[in-house]
C-alpha cells in the first residue's frame, strides 16, 4: 500500500462515518455548511503549518513514498488529514448526541 | 545543534495552542465546557486513536519518520514521538471547536441576530442596540 492508498482508505472511513450520520441523524444544511467551512479552514491551516513543520524538519518522508505533487511544501496526501478530521469528527459528535426532541426538546 | 530549549519548542507550541483553544472552548461552551463534556471527550478520544492508527501504519510502512532537534526525543513507539500524540489531540480539538463555532455563527445569521448570544458566561461587549435589521 502507498501513502496515497492509506490516505484514500482513511477518507473512505471518514466518508462512511459522515454518511451514517447523514442517514441516522439527518443534520440540516447549516450543519453541512459548518462542516464544509471547517474543512476549508483546516486545509488552509494544514498547507501553512505542514509546510512550516516540514521546513523545521519535524518529520521526513520515505524515499518514493509520495505521489509527488505538493502545495507549497505539503504533499497532497497530507491534505487528507484535515478533510478526514472535518468529515469524521463533527459527524461522530452528532452521532453520540441524542436526537433533539427525544430528551424533552427545550428548543422552540 | 541542541541547546537547552530547542527540543521543547514544538511540544511547547502545541500545548500553548491547546491552552488557547481550551480558553475559547470555555468562553463559548463548545465542547469540553459544553453541557455534555463527556461526549466531547469521547469523540476527542476516538478521533485521537484513529489518527494514531493512521500514523502507526504509515510509519510501519516507511512513509515517514521522525525528524530532528525541535522535539523532546521521547517516543511512544519507534518514530512516533510524544509530540505526535499531542498534535493529533490538537487536530481533533481544533476541528471540533471550528465546527462548533461555525455552526453557532451560521445559526445566528439564520436567526437574524449575528451578535454573540446568551450562552457565554461573561460577555464584555457594550452591545447597545447595535442591530442592523432595517
Amino acid at each position: 500500500m502507498t501513502y496515497a492508498g492509506l490516505a484514500l482508505l482513511a477518507l473512505l472511513v471518514a466518508l462512511a462515518v459522515a454518511m451514517v450520520t447523514a442517514v441516522v441523524r439527518r443534520p440540516g444544511g447549516r450543519w453541512w455548511a459548518a462542516t464544509a467551512l471547517t474543512a476549508t479552514v483546516l486545509v488552509a491551516l494544514t498547507v501553512v503549518f505542514d509546510s512550516l513543520m516540514i521546513s523545521a524538519d519535524l518529520f521526513r518522508y520515505g524515499d518514493g513514498a509520495l505521489l509527488g505533487p505538493r502545495v507549497w511544501l505539503t504533499p497532497v496526501e497530507d491534505l487528507a488529514w484535515p478533510v478526514v478530521a472535518a468529515l469524521a469528527l463533527p459527524a461522530l459528535l452528532e452521532l453520540v448526541t441524542p436526537r433533539a426532541g427525544a430528551a424533552g426538546g427545550e428548543r422552540a | 545543534m541542541i541547546d537547552g530549549v530547542t527540543h521543547l519548542v514544538y511540544l511547547g507550541l502545541l500545548l500553548g495552542c491547546i491552552g488557547c483553544m481550551a480558553a475559547v472552548d470555555r468562553r463559548f461552551r463548545l465542547l469540553l465546557w459544553s453541557a455534555h463534556p463527556g461526549r466531547g471527550a469521547l469523540v476527542l478520544g476516538v478521533g485521537t486513536a484513529g489518527f494514531l492508527v493512521w500514523d502507526v501504519v504509515a510509519i510501519a510502512a516507511g512513509f515517514y519518520s521522525r525528524g530532528g532537534a525541535a522535539m523532546t526525543g521521547i517516543e511512544l513507539a519507534p518514530h512516533l514521538p510524544l509530540e505526535e500524540l499531542i498534535f493529533v489531540v490538537f487536530l481533533c480539538y481544533v476541528t471540533l471547536l471550528l465546527h462548533g463555532l461555525a455552526r453557532r455563527a451560521l445559526d445566528r445569521i439564520a436567526a437574524g441576530h449575528p451578535d454573540p448570544g446568551g450562552e457565554a458566561p461573561h460577555r464584555r461587549s457594550p452591545d447597545p442596540s447595535t442591530r442592523e435589521d432595517a
